[in-house]
Parts: C-alpha cells; structure tokens; sequence
C-alpha cells in the first residue's frame, strides 16, 4: 500500500460522500418542507418508510439496491433503456451513500422546518411574495441551520459507509474502495499497517467533519435569534 | 433589525451555498471515474495476487499506451459482480466452473477461456502450535478453531473436498471460522485467530508467522485451475483483452506462476469444460 493510493482513496471517498450529500440536499428539503407542513393519512406510515435504511441493516439495503440496479431485476428494462449499468461503479457508491444518509438529512430539515412559525410564511405572502419566493427567503434562511447540520449529519454518515456499498458497488481499488471498503480490505489481505493507516485517515477526516459541524452549527446559534 | 438578521445576510449566504454545491457537483462530476476504451479492469482470485500485480507491471512497461487497472476478490464474488454487470473486462477464477457457467450466459467469451496454472492445497498452524498439529489432530478435538471459506468460495470449496474425501468434514465443522476468501484464511491463521487452516501452497509461501505442517499427497489433491477469459466489450477492449490474456500465457508469464510456487495448468484438465 503506497501513499498515492491512499490519496486516491481519501479523494474517492470525500467525492462520493459530497455528490451524495449535494445529490439528496433538493430532495431531502423539499421532501423535510412537505413533510413539516402537511398533514394526511399515513404521514406516520410514510415517515417510518423514509427513516427506514438509517435503522435497517446496510447490507440489507445494498441487497435491496443491488436488485434494483441488477439487468436482471425488475428495473432492469429501464437500465436498458437508459443503457446505463450502475452496479459495481462509483455511481452505485453514491447512490448506497445517498440513501442511508438521506434520512439523517431529511429529517432535520423536516424538524427545522417544522419549527418555524407558519405566520411568517403568511406575513410573506400577504407582502405580496409568491410561494417560492416565500419559501426561498423565509423558510429556507430560518431553517438553514436544520439544513447545514442534516447535510454534515448525511456527510460523515457517507463517509463512513460500508456495508450498502460493498454490495452494490463491490471493491475495486480506484473506482469504488473508499476508505472504509480499504480498511476492510487490508484487515482480509492480513496487512495491519496499511489499515491502520487508513483507520488514520478516516479518523481525521470524521474529525474534521464534526469540528466543522459544531463550529459551524454553534456560530449559527449565536448570530440566530428565534 | 429582522431586515438584516434573517432577510438579507441569510439570503447571501444561501446564494453562496448554492453557488458552492453547484460548483462542488460540477468539479465533482469533472474529473470521470470511468474507464476509456485504451483500459481494461482485470478482476482476479485474491490468491493470483502476487503474480497478477508483477504481470501487470511488465504488461504496462512493455506496452505504455495500455492501462490495465487489477482488482482481487474471491472468484465466487467476482463472477457474480461480472452477471451483475460490473466495469470488469477480464476475469481470472480459480474455479473453472465460474468461468464455464459464466461462458455458457454469454458473459465470458469462451474462445477466450486460457488456462493459467495449477495450485495444490497445504495444511498451515498456528507457529505455537506448528509441532502439534498433524492429520490426526484435525479429528481428535486438539483444534479449537479453523478457518475455512464458505462453500462457494473456490479455496473453502477444494479444502472440503479433500477433507471429505479423508472423512474430517464433520470433525471440522463445528470448529469453523469463516473466512472471506484465500488470502484472509491465511492472515486468520497469520494473526492466530484460527489454529490451522488449508490454503494454496502459494499463500502459504507469503505468511508471516503460520508454518506449513502438512503437504497433501499428489493424489489426494482435488484438481485446482485457474481460468482466465475476456469479458465480450468493443473491440478496442477486446483486443486489449486479448493481448493480455496472450501475455499471460507468455514465457515471462509461465515463469512469473512458477516463481510464486503455482503448478503448470494441467492440460488434460484444460480440456474439461
């Protein structure tokens, strides 16, 4: 195991956590949004649904994914289609990322949300602002903190991803071993050194997520005022 | 006041935050991950591991416009990600009947299928309990642990052929520890997880504190191949293919396997599928 290789790792694994982050961010708010404002029958159903891949076992949602991914599953008409192939490439890593990460992310944005006074929204309205301007320059800048901590939240959760990812995106050193797929990996191949480097590696990186969470989340709670 | 506390400072944070995520996604999406047509990904069994990295290294000095990008893994496993349509374009087993079925699908080209080289099978301690162990011990309970892969794996699927055809299967069974693929058996040995384990003579050559106690008669041995064959791609990746798979039965090559301890390809048993 050389120093370029757990480079190439690190980089792999911070890109494929962001692009999902950045993937679910629109998603997960409109969806955190809706969820916040309306009521109806089965929200209770459908909030169990959402929050399911974070409390599910991985590797039962890479299954899950894997089989909807597979040509021979029952998408496999639209992968045709599309003439796409996504198991086994860090498309399919992204996408185990996203979806155990996106409950993390959905949920505070929902709980942001949620704690915003609807009156100002009808104030916003009442000034003359259309829904999405109301929604753009009122509920998002009061919920942003909900929305930044959710995304850090869904970050590190991606960061750290293991057992959807080896299912449906294998381990092929450049394209999908990120670094906990490396640390894996190693530990098998009996090299302690090298997944104690990477242990290393991932260490700082979880760190440094979670500094920025708090410095970040913490100056938001001084400048914000509600 | 409110105006400046959470109508205008936010709004330009939010625009900075969504010109940082739409410049993010793009300098993401910037640099591709994906394979041009000048690379081939040659997925191979954890215990080719040794010769694959030096081949592939002389592969790329004598053809540097090439790029071959290696991937280990139990064959079992990577057979099934090749059905289930993974990036890879060369696959090398060390069970010919994951290369025959996957052939019969269409999913390896059989004109392609070549044989590499033979293993043999040896029996690895514990170095603490490298005097003690012998053939007798794996029946008379002296064992607490031995690592052994599952079934489809090819290693754990030879190491239960012999040990039924020597009548220690069910002694053995209830002391498994199952293990991912060849390599990790041996480091389970290697770090004294397990006390013993059969793996490939090659391994065996690489482990650091395990010894080998037994070596498994010629005819007790069960037939171990390995296969290599292309995955049927465009044709700039076939003939890339191609010329490895040539290389890989080339002098250089056939002298590479026998360095690392690997048998001749048996060539009756080439025959077989």
């Amino acid at each position: 195991m050389v120093a370029g290789e757990v480079w190439s790792m690190t980089w792999l694994t911070l890109r494929v956590a962001a692009t999902a982050t950045l993937l679910s961010l629109p998603i997960a708010i409109a969806m955190g949004y809706f969820m916040a404002r309306k009521d109806f029958p089965g929200k209770s159903l459908l909030q169990a649904l959402i929050a399911l891949p974070m409390v599910l076992p991985p590797v039962a949602v890479g299954l899950g994914l894997l089989y909807l991914l597979s040509p021979q599953g029952p998408l496999a008409w639209f992968w045709d289609l599309l003439g796409l192939r996504l198991a086994f490439t860090p498309a399919a890593a992204v996408l185990a990322a996203s979806v155990v990460g996106f409950p993390l992310l959905e949920r505070s944005c929902e709980q942001a949300f949620a704690a915003i006074p609807r009156r100002f929204e009808q104030v916003s309205r009442t000034l003359g602002r259309n829904p999405w301007a109301t929604f753009f320059r009122v509920v998002l800048p009061l919920g942003q903190r909900g929305v930044l901590y959710g995304s850090l939240l869904a970050f590190t959760r991606a960061l750290g991803e293991f057992g959807a990812t080896a299912l449906v995106a294998g381990i092929l050193p450049g394209r999908t071993e990120t670094l906990a797929l490396g640390i894996y990996s190693q530990v098998q191949l009996g090299d302690d050194t090298a997944a104690f480097a990477l242990c290393g590696v991932s260490f700082l990186l979880s760190l440094a997520a979670l500094l920025a969470a708090e410095g970040w989340v913490g100056r938001e709670i001084k400048g914000q005022r509600l | 006041m409110w105006q400046s506390s959470w109508t205008q400072t936010p709004i330009r944070d939010l625009q900075r935050l969504f010109w940082s995520c739409v410049l993010g996604l793009s300098v993401l999406f910037a640099t591709p991950a994906t394979c041009q047509s000048h690379e081939i990904t040659v997925a191979a069994a954890t215990s080719l591991r040794a010769p694959f990295t030096q081949l592939v290294q002389l592969f790329q000095e004598q053809n540097p416009q090439h790029s071959i990008s290696l991937t280990f893994g139990p064959s079992n496993n990577l057979a099934r990600q090749i059905e289930l349509g993974a990036p890879i374009d060369l696959f090398a087993s060390a069970d010919p009947r994951l290369v025959v079925s996957l052939a019969d699908k269409k999913m390896l080209s059989s004109a392609s299928i070549t044989a590499l080289a033979g293993n043999r099978l040896v029996l690895i301690a514990r170095a603490e309990l490298a005097m003690q162990v012998n053939r007798e011990s794996l029946s008379n309970g002296s064992l607490k642990r031995f690592a052994l892969p599952n079934n489809a794996v090819p290693v754990g699927w030879y190491a239960r052929r012999w040990l039924r055809s020597q009548d220690l299967l069910e002694a053995i069974s209830p002391m498994v520890l199952q293990t991912e693929h060849a390599r990790a058996t041996l480091s389970a040995v290697d770090m004294g997880h397990a006390d013993a384990a059969l793996v490939y003579t090659t391994d065996a050559r690489l482990a650091k504190k395990a010894k080998t106690v037994l070596e498994i008669p010629a005819e007790e041995q069960p037939d171990i191949l390995y296969l290599a064959a292309a995955v049927p791609r465009d044709d700039a990746s076939n003939a890339l293919s191609n010329k490895f798979l040539a290389f890989l039965t080339s002098d250089t090559a056939v002298r590479t396997f026998a360095d690392a301890g690997f048998s001749a390809a048996p060539d009756a048993e080439a025959q077989l599928w």
